[in-house]
């Protein structure tokens, strides 16, 4: 694993564009494939910060989502490109809080109001018993790179 | 208790399952929208309808928490209620039960909660389902169930 970037919050945005399969009946972006798109905000997070996921699978971790919590704004529809602003907003040694807000490129970001906003929280458990496992104690390199990575929610 | 808890059962479908060897917790979205879809049509209300009627019912806010995982091979079981009902929008819960393949026991999965808006389907936007469609908003309160179901239903179906 690399080195995390320097020791300042990190935001990282993810550009995804709508697939036709993911839009329903009604004409826009069903419900449920915002929650597939937040994994790959948070993959992409982790992978800024110099620690990627897979790296944890390999060695038989895994991070379930714990809770999530999800606001939907306008829709999204098909020919629409996302961004999704993705920080980390809380963490201690049993849990990790993400937050996303995502956009449509070409929406303005500064006083638009976000498309759909999201908070997920997760832990890390072993692969194979699922057991909760303390992050601070078994990847203390990761717990310190979140530390300074974190950022305050948008709300604040 | 007052309402109604509707139940669905779910089997696994190998699709549903990831790397990490249980169910991507995604594919519960789905389930819960079924399960609405099937008490729609329970109380005689069928989602084509509603929709035929031009009305729709997108999704506003989705809290979720997730318990233990749900592994291939299990039967799930998903119990909804209608929670809350106002004039442009309605809340329904939804609680998720698995049974682990191993030993056989119901496991609670996850709890939901959803909120989602009454829209005119056309302009797609916010709509007064009781002043527009009296009959649709009565037949959705008929059902509305005390928030607490969830410890009922947790009490009920285990052993």
């Amino acid at each position: 694993m690399q080195q995390a970037e320097n020791r300042k919050s990190l935001e990282s945005v993810t550009e995804l564009e709508v697939r036709y399969a993911e839009t329903d009946k009604m004409g826009v972006v069903y419900h449920a494939n915002y929650l597939v798109w937040l994994e790959i905000a948070r993959t992409k997070f982790l992978e800024r910060l110099g620690f990627p996921y897979i790296e944890f699978e390999k060695q038989g971790f895994i991070s379930p989502v714990l809770s999530c919590d999800l606001h939907y704004g306008r829709s999204c529809t098909y020919g629409d490109t996302v961004q999704i602003h993705t920080r980390v907003t809380k963490v201690t040694p049993v849990r990790t809080e993400y937050r996303y807000r995502l956009y449509v490129k070409g929406d303005d970001v500064e006083t638009g109001k976000p498309r759909f906003t999201a908070t997920t929280e997760h832990c890390l458990v072993r692969a194979d018993d699922f057991t909760p496992v303390n992050q601070k104690k078994l990847f203390p390199a990761l717990y310190d790179a979140y530390q300074h990575a974190m950022s305050d929610s948008w709300d604040k | 208790m007052e309402g109604k808890v509707f139940h669905n059962s779910v089997e696994v479908r190998y699709a549903e399952t990831d790397a990490s060897g249980y169910v991507n917790v995604v594919n519960y979205l789905t389930w819960f929208d079924t399960a609405r879809d099937q008490f729609m049509i329970e109380i005689g209300l069928p989602y084509s309808e509603f929709e035929a009627a031009g009305y729709g019912m997108p999704l506003l806010h989705y809290h979720i928490e997730f318990d233990r995982p749900v592994r291939y091979g299990a039967l799930a079981h998903v119990y909804s209620a209608i929670v809350s009902v106002q004039p442009s929008r309605i809340v329904v819960a939804h609680e998720l039960y698995a049974t682990n393949p191993e030993t056989d026991e119901l496991e609670h999965a996850c709890s939901a909660k959803a909120k989602m808006a009454f829209i005119d389907e056309r302009e797609f936007k916010s709509t007064d389902l009781q002043a527009g469609n009296p009959a649709f908003y009565r037949k959705l309160c008929d059902y509305i169930t005390d928030e607490g179901f969830g410890s009922y239903i947790g009490k009920t179906i285990r052993p």
